[in-house]
């Protein structure tokens, strides 16, 4: 199987905080990736090394083979190839949701206008909120802009899907439209990695589960192993923390 | 004998009202009012005026405001970018520039470009009053918008360039396709208080010299209060600035409501 994401030896400090200490973990291409932890573990700095939103201090990312990590590299480029979806959405807020899914493909990738506009009525339907195209982000639900964000990624056509909390910042009642989206395109095959507290989406949607504490991966393995049948004390500790909950 | 807080207040507030009146009435028993009359809202002096105080005057004085603001805004927009630079020379040429003009007298830089430059160089700018005033005070302009203008570049979120960055948008299209448009919306009242400051400013052009053709609203008052021993001009061309000016004070204060509500 191809690896999608390949990291090594991944370190990043903010200062004095050293908040990866040398993250070693791979990504097979279709594989669905949740990662797990408490907050600070670092998970959500690692995710956004991997399209250097953030810059790593030393090791290296090869994103389906390319380094990205590589100082000559065509970041922008190969962005193209990463979806990213935030916690806080994101949308474009000048932007209708039409104009929110295809500035970034005839901008970066010059697609004609009607092809981008075929794309995002695609993807947009895909998330099933295709009578909302001509609506401003401000006028949808917390859940729909999420689900438009997811759009927006997908729009460029990446061939994996990076998730950053997508749930933390919805009201409970719309955490569930968002996470069966996300289900639908693992399904689909797509290679996903998830920074998420939901241990439910994970039990059921990851093919692996990794879970870091202060900077290091302390154990990652399929989801019904580390979830229910963890071998790192830190890992029990944090699902007992969780369920609680 | 003490009385209660209420009544207190209200014997406060009549004697206040009671002070006014009287400093209003002291004023009016002394003052001339046919003199005032006579010298500051004299109908005949202001009809000579006309038409020239609107169709010369007073489309002067909006031109040279129009084409400060233009050229003062791509100025501040190129200094804001500067100033936002990664390249440590650039940062420190816009924070130059933008404390050098904005700590001087308009009036100083207006004589550097229509004076010092001519003398220096024996070259004037093109466009007599026109090109020579506006370049000045779009000089200071540009100085004070850039300013403005980072600051509503700063206002709008990281996560919307992050956003447009990990689509594949470069920095630069980033900026023009989705910071600036934002910040933009943002600073729309306070570049509206500029333009109120720049008509304003452009009564500074006097001290380039005129010709009848190329008077702005004050120096076409001040010549005509010469020439007819009479203050009436003054009293026109302010009610003029007032009609321009009060409009777009209101603008922005509906717009300031109305960016609040959105929020």
């Amino acid at each position: 199987m191809n690896v999608a994401i390949d990291i090594r030896e991944l370190h990043k400090s903010f200062g004095a905080l050293h908040v990866l200490q040398g993250i070693d973990l791979t990504v097979d291409s279709g594989e669905v990736v949740c990662v797990l932890g408490p907050s600070g573990s670092g998970k959500s700095t690692l995710l956004r090394c991997l399209n250097r939103l953030e810059e790593p201090d030393s090791g290296s990312i090869l994103i389906d083979g390319a380094e990205i990590t590589d100082p000559e590299a065509d970041v922008d480029q190969l962005r193209t190839m990463i979806g990213m979806v935030f916690q806080q959405f994101n949308l474009f807020p000048h932007l209708n949701v039409r104009r929110n899914l295809t500035v970034g493909q005839t901008g970066v990738l010059r697609r004609k206008r009607v092809e981008a506009d075929q794309v995002a009525e695609d993807m947009l339907e895909r998330v099933g909120l295709s009578e909302k195209i001509d609506e401003y982000p401000i006028r949808l639900s917390g859940g729909q802009q999420q689900r438009v964000a997811i759009a927006r990624a997908l729009s460029m056509q990446p061939k994996m899907m990076l998730f950053d909390e997508p749930t933390s910042a919805l009201d409970p009642e719309l955490v569930g439209e968002v996470l069966d989206v996300m289900r639908s395109l693992a399904n689909d095959g797509m290679t996903m990695m998830v920074v998420t507290h939901e241990i439910g989406f994970a039990m059921e949607a990851a093919d692996r589960v990794v879970f870091m504490d202060q900077g290091v991966v302390v154990e990652q393995g399929p989801p019904e192993q580390v979830l229910s049948d963890p071998s790192e004390e830190r890992t029990k500790q944090f699902l007992r923390m969780v369920k609680d909950h | 004998m003490t009385l209660p807080a209420s009544q207190k207040v209200r014997l406060y507030q009549s004697a206040m009202y009671l002070l006014g009146a009287l400093v209003v009435l002291l004023v009016a028993l002394f003052t001339d009012w046919a003199k005032v009359q006579r010298n500051f809202f004299n109908l005949d002096v202001a009809a000579d005026m006309w038409p020239n105080v609107v169709t010369t005057a007073a489309i002067n004085t909006i031109v040279y405001t129009a084409l400060s603001f233009l050229l003062g805004f791509v100025l501040a927009l190129l200094l804001a970018l500067m100033r936002l630079s990664s390249l440590r020379a650039y940062r420190a040429f816009a924070i130059g520039y933008i404390e050098l003009f904005r700590g001087l007298p308009a009036l100083i830089t207006l004589l550097f470009v229509g004076y010092g430059i001519p003398i220096a160089f024996g070259w004037r700018l093109p466009g007599g009053t026109l090109g020579v005033g506006s370049a000045g005070l779009a000089i200071v302009a540009g100085a004070y918008m850039a300013e403005t203008i980072r600051a509503g570049i700063e206002a709008v979120p990281r996560g919307q360039s992050e956003a447009a960055r990990s689509l594949g948008m470069s920095k630069t299209r980033t900026m023009f396709t989705i910071v600036l448009p934002q910040a933009f919306r943002i600073i729309i009242p306070p570049l509206t208080n500029e333009l109120v400051l720049l008509i304003k400013d452009t009564s500074l052009f006097f001290i380039l010299g005129s010709t009848p053709e190329t008077k702005e609203l004050t120096k076409f008052a001040r010549d005509f209060m010469s020439s007819s021993r009479n203050a009436t001009p003054l009293t026109v061309a302010a009610l003029i600035y007032l009609i321009i000016t009060l409009p777009l004070t209101f603008l922005v204060r509906r717009l300031e409501r109305s960016a609040a509500k959105a929020r």
